[in-house]
């Protein structure tokens, strides 16, 4: 079972994916924003608790989850919350 | 009886189409989606002596659709309950491939699962447990290849066996909170039999709650309805307060943690390594060299599509204006009615007509020829990407440019090319941009013009009307992203880069085989009835002298309407009635502005009726120029990453390079190569045929079509006024 996003702590928001470096694996912790990104995102499986691999941070970022490529536009990827593991 | 129908679903890029043809063959029919103008592939196919209907949905990532192309499989799904459902999985992207394939088994559909692509995850290092996959769902699950053909026969053989089976629907569980609600509105869906017969109760209630689009427009027309969506509302509220998190990713969340599950249980722990495709990415998408290496592409994209073609493009207008035009002549008089107005409809008309049309083939051909290698390859979702950042800038979304692609070979598809986007917002500004790009039909103007006027400079005439196209298309983009469509930001972009690989020559046939007959069906329609349309103008004397069919063009029911336009034009250089009258024909199609020229000049065409040539000999010309067309076709491609635009050598008829010359500089007061480039730029701003007009009207109404058209009119004037009276001013030409 994957951790619940309950379970960090409350206040200490994490950073977004622009902000990761290439190669970080990075767990999604929250993704908000406009109901068009959440419904695209989520449809693809980037939701909290998701690990995934950062290909490229930033212009477009692209990330690898399994063997998927996903390819996702500055303003989406700044509404995508993320810790480094 | 009718054969039972199994419907094809998966996400894009799962192997779905190849699927569908391995599964169906040749027997692919097309047709439309119930209200919908997408199409709809079809077939059969045959396990024993048992028939099946196969039907193709549209790819999807879930049955909660984002964009109009989505929406339809979900629909399809709800609305006509086809017998099983057959997934298709891309086994090398097993957690993003199986979110609709939970969806599909919670909606309680019969269904066969194809793992396809094993191949692939197999080189990557995936061990797949397949019956964990068949255990969890219950259904069967076969391992395919679609693109080799492999595991399709033991994939019918699963659907046949499963089709008798009963279907029940998967429980996934969602949590207390969102449990809870679900339990209320199912018992409020149960309440009313009208709703409960939509599907699984449970499974209705989870749409409500992921806010899809289309259950909510079905229940408003369904009493009781505004009920349940009140109370759906409610629930979402209920569950964002109560979760503090917004109610379609908690959803998804759950639904991801099942599926995280099920995958680890298949494959073990996940690997994930770099590959060889994460490499050549770095360089297509980098930062820097992202655009420069896309405007590469599409350089050769659009040189393949204009000359490689154009030999061929040559051999159909010379085989149907010269054999052609004989044999029927030959044959009208034959059987007596050869020298009156049915020689000249069938000649002037009908055969002009359909000669219009087929010339057009070979440059769509091209076009879709080099879109589909792009798409299949992979590279088309890395274009989408690049280009997204630089179209940002201007409020246009990345995924608009696949749309302004497709125009610059034909409007009429890019127009429906634009369901593949987001948000009806980009979808609007989408349409109402994708007009200016150059459609290849409007390309013959250009050469001509420029071969008349910029004989030293034609290539760079020609390109600068694809760049003015462009630059216009952002200018007015970015205009309407701020003011009439400026409430909404465009849609983020997201999307699925699919592996690169070897484009399957089969793939990329059939779809270059169904765009290509879908434009002549299509827009060859249009084309056709619109030739036919200015015979009979032409035909029709007003002018006093002459009979039906037998009157000078000027004294025409067609000369009329010109010279009535023709004052309108004066200010922009252009307004002699010949040059009025080629821009009304272009309305109805682009493609007849330099035949209308040539009518309207009455440029004698060569009487060649000297000594009819025999059948033999017709026969043999085809043939011969069909291969010296193939041969210039080889000869051209070298020269397709050269810098000559436009083959420059290319002979056109010089007695109507000398009339229209005159003519220009009749029109202009001796400005001649001003009012050339102000008719150009009026040829690529204004309305680029009926049939886009009518594709445009299809897809976004009445109300925007005129938005559209006036605006066309609008700035295509002022462009040409700009060019011919600023030029004046500046004291050029």
């Amino acid at each position: 079972m994957l951790p619940r996003r309950n379970a960090l702590v409350i206040g200490q928001p994490g950073m977004s994916l622009v902000a990761a470096r290439r190669n970080d694996r990075v767990r999604v912790l929250r993704v908000s924003g406009r109901p068009l990104v959440i419904q695209r995102l989520a449809s693809l499986g980037v939701v909290p608790g998701v690990v995934l691999t950062v290909l490229k941070p930033r212009g477009p970022s692209v990330v690898a989850m399994g063997g998927a490529r996903i390819a996702i536009g500055a303003a989406a990827a700044e509404a995508v919350e993320i810790e480094v593991v | 009886m009718a054969p039972p129908i199994v419907a094809v679903a998966g996400c894009p890029n799962a192997g779905k189409t190849s699927l569908f043809n391995q599964l169906t063959g040749a027997s692919q029919k097309v047709g439309n989606w119930p209200g919908q103008t997408v199409e709809q592939y079809s077939g059969a196919f045959r396990v024993r002596d048992q028939v099946f209907t196969a039907v193709d949905l549209p790819g999807t990532y879930g049955l909660v659709a984002v964009s109009t192309e989505e929406g339809i499989a979900a629909d399809y799904l709800r609305e006509e309950q086809p017998d099983l459902v057959l997934s298709v999985v891309d086994a090398s992207n097993l957690t993003g491939s199986l979110h609709l394939v939970a969806q599909i088994a919670e909606a309680g559909h019969r269904q066969v699962v194809a793992l396809n692509m094993v191949d692939v995850a197999e080189r990557r290092g995936f061990d797949i447990d397949e019956p964990v996959l068949a255990d969890r769902l219950g259904v069967e699950v076969v391992r395919t290849v679609a693109r080799k053909g492999v595991g399709i026969a033991e994939l019918k053989q699963a659907v046949a066996r499963s089709l008798d089976q009963s279907a029940q629907p998967l429980v996934v569980d969602y949590g207390p909170v969102v449990e809870r609600h679900i339990g209320g509105l199912v018992e409020n869906i149960i309440e009313t039999p009208a709703i409960a017969a939509l599907g699984s109760p449970r499974w209705t209630a989870l749409q409500l709650l992921a806010g899809d689009r289309s259950l909510r427009q079905t229940l408003t027309t369904i009493p009781g309805g505004h009920r349940l969506l009140e109370a759906a509302a409610a629930d979402r509220d209920g569950i964002t307060a109560e979760t503090d998190y917004d109610c379609e990713m908690e959803l998804a969340e759950h639904r991801f943690n099942w599926i995280t599950d099920l995958v680890d249980d298949m494959t073990g722990a996940a690997v994930s390594t770099t590959t060889w495709s994460d490499r050549v990415d770095r360089v297509l998408i980098h930062h820097y060299l992202g655009i420069p290496v896309f405007l590469a592409v599409m350089w050769v994209v659009l040189r393949v599509t204009a000359d490689v073609t154009a030999p061929y493009l040559e051999w159909i207008d010379a085989t149907v204006s010269g054999p052609v035009s004989h044999w029927l002549v030959s044959l009208l008089s034959a059987i007596g009615l050869g020298g009156g107005w049915v020689e000249s409809l069938l000649v002037d008309g009908v055969l002009a007509g359909v000669g219009g049309v087929l010339t057009f083939v070979p440059v769509l051909f091209g076009l879709y020829l080099m879109l589909a290698l792009l798409e299949d390859s992979g590279y088309m979702s890395r274009a989408a990407a690049v280009m997204d950042r630089a179209m940002r800038v201007v409020g246009i979304p990345g995924k608009a440019f696949l749309p302004m692609m497709v125009g610059f070979g034909c409007t009429v598809p890019a127009i429906y090319a634009t369901r593949t986007l987001d948000s009806p917002r980009d979808r609007m500004l989408t349409g109402l941009i994708t007009p200016f790009m150059s459609c290849g039909a409007r390309l013959p103007v250009y050469v001509l013009l420029a071969s008349i006027f910029f004989a030293d400079a034609k290539s760079m005439v020609v390109f600068a009307m694809y760049v003015i196209g462009i630059v216009v298309a952002v200018v007015v983009g970015f205009l309407l992203s701020r003011t009439v469509l400026g409430d909404e930001d465009p849609t983020p972009f997201v999307m699925v880069m699919p592996e690169f690989r070897m484009p399957n020559i089969r793939t990329v046939w059939i779809l270059v085989k169904q765009r290509t007959l879908s434009f002549i069906k299509g827009a060859g329609t249009t084309i056709l009835a619109a030739s036919m349309v200015v015979w009979l103008l032409l035909s029709i004397p007003l002018g006093g002298g002459g009979r039906f069919a037998d009157t000078s063009v000027e004294e025409s029911a067609f000369g009329m309407v010109s010279k009535g336009v023709a004052p309108m034009l004066r200010p922009l250089g252009f307004g002699d009635w010949e040059q009025s009258g080629s821009l009304v024909s272009g309305f109805v199609a682009k493609e007849v502005v330099v035949s209308t020229m040539a009518q309207l000049y009455a440029t004698p065409t060569e009487e060649t009726d000297v000594s009819a040539p025999s059948l033999g000999d017709d026969l043999r010309e085809i043939g011969s120029s069909f291969y010296v067309a193939g041969v210039d076709t080889l000869r051209t491609i070298p020269r397709v990453v050269g810098l000559d635009f436009i083959d420059t050598s290319a002979n056109t008829d010089t007695t109507l390079q000398t009339a229209v010359r005159t003519s220009f500089e009749e029109s202009s007061g001796g400005h001649g190569a001003l009012a050339a480039l102000a008719f150009m730029v009026f040829v690529l701003l204004y309305t680029p045929c009926m049939a886009a007009v009518a594709a445009f009207r299809q897809e976004f109404g009445t109300k925007w079509m005129w938005v559209s058209v006036i605006g066309q009119y609008t700035i295509a004037g002022a462009g040409a006024f700009i060019v011919f009276q600023g030029g004046r001013l500046l004291g050029l030409g």
